[in-house]
């Protein structure tokens, strides 16, 4: 079942001068669509700024999704996109996945409280690169899913179970080698775990700044239909823009849904969520023209774990 | 004729993984199954056990399940699966019929544990035929008369089922026209 949806209701997020993006949250993937919406601002000058002090929340997605627009800039402008005001606690989470490491941006933050590696650590998979060549890309998928094996249990606390485990390897394998497999680019997994109103979830997060999946079909000269009912294509039909068939998308959402999870697809100009409906089955919503964002953005989460 | 898949590709450093994941890998432990595959006589059953394995990928169950499956059509040898994972199961069920889809051919394969779908046969196997199989998995061998005997079939439709069963090498016959599991 398919449908449009309106999802986003305004833009929250402030331009405080020409070049400053000041967001009000990063807590889903629709305030991320906000910070799209407004990506092109960032390029007026060439003193880019986003001013993080209304944040107190950042989840994968956005934090992600922050790294390859600040990548993207850097590629393009050759300077860095300066974060600013930083709460320390943001500062302590960004650093505690990674995220600062990755040297994309430059930091103004307040001084951050270290956050210990240990107990708080065993409960995420820190955003980690996956390279867009396929060796490279294989020891990093190899690695990520050693990690994610050794703490599977602190993520899924007490809904844990080898099949849970191996099911989500299956889906972090698969969507990671979309990355090299098609996207011409690399990319980045990360995965945590957080609470919300409804209740602990597991989060995962795979993307990159590639052609997109429509330009991965278009290259291999295929036609599979376009835009947003691509998408669901993809998540529905064993189709590969490579091969005379594939499973990887197909399969991932398969398993997605046997798990009562719920995921989110984005690439390039087009979105389809997917989820479960007690009456309707697996429902997809999608959604074209969106302001453009280079690439393909996978999220997927799963409810249900107990703190 | 037995293969220990997590064998297949010497590790350098350290314990091997207990996930088979990715293509490329897929690829390499298919090279090294084929070497090893190539000296099985004819008709011989290859016995995969993944002991020790505990995911298996999509991509990698592409490249190497359904490769030897194939293969296996062509070599005029037999395959059979042993101690796989739940999740494994339900990647190379799905890989399977993806792929039956696609080449518009049936592929089946017999896997020793009992699986989810209460049979021990991973593919396109419509219901009388799978009976006929877990039939002759139970009793090793049997002819078509008995088979029809036993279920109430005529000898025709028993010796139609049989030819499906033989074509997606899920059993065996041999020159006197007794039939054979390949479990």
């Amino acid at each position: 079942m398919s449908s449009n949806y309106e999802f986003l209701p305004t833009i929250k997020h402030k331009i405080m001068q020409s070049d400053t993006i000041s967001p009000d949250t990063l807590n889903d993937v629709y305030s991320f669509e906000n910070i799209i919406s407004l990506e092109q601002t960032l390029y007026a000058s060439g003193n880019a700024k986003i001013d993080l002090s209304k944040i107190k929340f950042i989840n994968p997605y956005c934090a992600v999704n922050l790294l390859l627009l600040g990548k993207n800039y850097l590629k393009k402008t050759g300077s860095k996109i300066s974060l600013i005001n930083l709460t320390p606690d943001i500062s302590s989470y960004l650093e505690r996945m990674d995220f600062i490491k990755k040297n994309i941006f430059s930091i103004e933050s307040s001084e951050s409280k270290k956050l210990s590696r240990s107990g708080m650590s065993k409960s995420i998979i820190e955003i980690t690169d996956i390279p867009g060549k396929e060796r490279e890309s294989v020891k990093a998928i190899t690695n990520v899913v050693a990690l994610f094996r050794k703490r599977a249990e602190f993520i899924f606390k007490s809904s844990f179970s080898e099949n849970n485990t191996d099911n989500f390897i299956t889906v972090i394998s698969e969507m990671c080698q979309n990355i090299f497999e098609h996207s011409l680019d690399s990319g980045y997994v990360a995965l945590q775990t957080y609470k919300t109103a409804k209740g602990p979830v597991v989060h995962l997060v795979v993307a990159d700044s590639g052609i997109g999946i429509e330009g991965s079909f278009v290259r291999m000269n295929k036609n599979c239909g376009k835009g947003s009912d691509l998408l669901v294509k993809a998540l529905t039909t064993p189709i590969s823009s490579k091969r005379e068939f594939g499973y990887g998308l197909c399969r991932v959402n398969k398993i997605v849904e046997q798990m009562n999870g719920n995921l989110y697809l984005r690439s390039n100009s087009d979105s389809v969520a997917a989820m479960n409906s007690p009456k309707n089955g697996r429902m997809f919503f999608s959604k074209s023209n969106l302001p453009f964002f280079q690439g393909t953005q996978i999220s997927f989460f799963i409810m249900g774990t107990n703190s | 004729m037995t293969i220990f898949v997590k064998d297949l590709i010497s590790k350098k450093s350290g314990k091997a993984s207990s996930d088979l994941l990715t293509r490329p890998v897929g690829k390499k432990y298919y090279q090294s199954a084929e070497k090893k595959i190539s000296s099985a006589m004819k008709g011989e059953v290859v016995i995969l056990d993944f002991s020790d394995i505990k995911v298996i990928d999509p991509s990698f169950a592409d490249e190497f399940v359904i490769n030897i499956v194939k293969l296996s059509h062509s070599k005029d040898f037999y395959v059979r699966l042993r101690n796989l994972t739940k999740s494994a199961q339900s990647n190379i069920s799905a890989i399977i019929d993806s792929y039956t889809d696609f080449a518009k051919k049936d592929y089946a394969v017999a896997v020793e544990d009992l699986l989810d779908n209460g049979t021990h046969f991973l593919g396109n196997i419509g219901l009388q035929e799978k009976e006929i199989a877990e039939f002759l998995r139970i009793n090793k061998t049997a002819s078509t008369k008995a088979i029809s005997d036993n279920f109430s079939f005529t000898e025709s439709k028993t010796a139609n089922c049989l030819k499906t069963l033989e074509k997606l090498r899920i059993v065996r016959t041999d020159e006197t026209g007794k039939y054979f599991s390949v479990l």
